[in-house]
């Protein structure tokens, strides 16, 4: 199946990406987030936030943002 | 009442999804590929001048010359990385209206309210009350101003201005230890902030913002958080909280406990500035306890003067009573020598005779 991932640690990402069946929210962070726990981040499946169990499905939009990101001066 | 609210977020959405469509970029971009057409045309023209100066062994000229060279192509990959910048978010597709507002309605859900400002053209969201580390920074605003996106100049699109400011104290301007005359340094955000704001995702980007907000970098702060409540000792300009702090009555102003201390003599406190230094004892005394010697007139504490006159005055004389007392010198050998009343010892040494 083909998701929307957009990942907006780091450098950002947002593109389709493709995923086995039953691939659940916590499956992709692992894959995706290496250095980071799920609770440190505001996940959302086509925009509405779910809980790390939630299986995806074709078509979904999913964006993992950071809830604390440093800043600097410049 | 929903139902305008909801009347509300399209409006914004479309006046969102048309401003970021017009795209007046298109003729920055233009520009940009004429000016580097001038560059390229310009390093051609330094190519051929280096042959010359090469074949005629001008060594001065061409060292010269090299050195033109690479400012010019250190300017021409920076014009090349520019305009290469820009053909990617040409290339970006804008977001359909339909996603211009559900981008909206998530602002909503997150941030409470989303507001247009038609007169600067700043779409607008306010933060929860940031506090770090104890301190209370108060809400901000996030402002993302559209036109500055359209242009595709998304790092100077983003102001965070302070609702209830409660800046550091050494500088107004600092309203968050990221945050000055406010721009928002985004630090390790940048990127994922850049990316958002030019693809249009106006959630994502005012989502990444907030979270620079709600986070502490005391590795590069604008002013550090220990020292956001002090005040800068006026003498050295060290930044110490209340606590630490010092308060001089004599020239009325703070001071850091290293430049502040007491008068040796009568113990008072004040600040180091305000003291003078006694110069018979070094001790640090205030002007009360400092007065001018009665005989020389120099300054001494009261500690270094007896009856208004100073050590050094008061030394002098018993010196020159010493001096005009008559020395006994002995005559002879070393025992039951005579003794010579009348003679005495100034500079010059004694003539012991044998």
């Amino acid at each position: 199946m083909r998701i929307l991932y957009i990942n907006n640690d780091g450098g950002g990402f947002a593109d389709y990406i493709d995923l086995p069946e039953g691939t659940s929210v916590q499956r992709l962070f692992d894959q995706h987030i290496r250095h980071g726990k799920p609770e440190d981040y505001l996940i959302r499946v086509n925009r509405q936030p779910v809980t790390c169990d939630q299986v995806l499905r074709e078509g979904d939009r999913v964006t993992i943002t950071p809830t604390k990101i440093e800043g600097a001066a410049q | 009442m929903k139902h305008n609210r909801s009347m509300q977020l399209v409006r914004i959405a479309s006046h969102v999804h048309a401003t970021l469509s017009q795209n007046p970029h298109e003729s920055a971009y233009s520009a940009k590929l004429d000016r580097l057409l001038v560059q390229t045309g310009a390093i051609a023209r330094l190519a051929r001048r280096l042959r010359i100066c090469r074949a005629r062994r001008w060594t001065a000229t061409e060292a010269r010359e090299q050195g033109i060279l690479r400012r010019r192509l250190s300017d021409l990959d920076l014009a090349i990385r520019r305009l290469a910048n820009d053909l990617e978010l040409r290339g970006t597709p804008l977001p359909s209206p339909r996603t211009v507002y559900d981008d909206i309605r998530e602002l909503e859900e997150e941030f409470g309210e989303v507001r247009l400002e038609a007169e600067d053209g700043c779409l607008s969201v306010a933060t929860e009350p940031i506090v770090l580390e104890g301190v209370e920074l108060g809400p901000f605003e996030l402002r993302l101003n559209l036109d500055d996106l359209a242009r595709g100049d998304a790092s100077d699109a983003l102001r965070a201005v302070a609702l209830v400011p409660h800046p550091c104290a050494t500088n107004d301007a600092v309203t968050h230890p990221h945050v000055s005359d406010e721009r928002v340094c985004l630090g390790e955000g940048m990127a994922a902030f850049r990316g958002a704001a030019e693809a249009g995702r106006l959630a994502d980007a005012l989502q990444i913002a907030r979270a620079v907000l709600r986070t502490y970098s005391s590795a590069s702060p604008y002013c550090s958080l220990d020292a956001w409540d002090g005040r800068p000792c006026a003498d050295c300009g060290c930044v110490c909280t209340d606590t630490e702090n010092h308060w001089c009555e004599r020239c009325a102003q703070d001071f850091c406990g290293e430049c502040f201390t007491n008068c040796a003599c009568c113990g008072s406190a004040s600040c180091v500035g305000c003291l003078y230094t006694c110069p018979h004892c070094d001790e640090r005394i205030c002007s009360d306890c400092r007065s001018a010697c009665r005989d020389c007139g120099r300054p001494a504490c009261d500690l270094c003067t007896d009856d208004g006159v100073c050590l050094v005055c008061l030394e002098e004389p018993e010196q020159e009573k010493m001096d005009d007392e008559p020395i006994q010198v002995q005559i002879g050998g070393a025992e039951g020598g005579d003794t010579k009343e009348g003679e005495q010892l100034h500079d010059t040494p004694a003539v012991v005779a044998a």
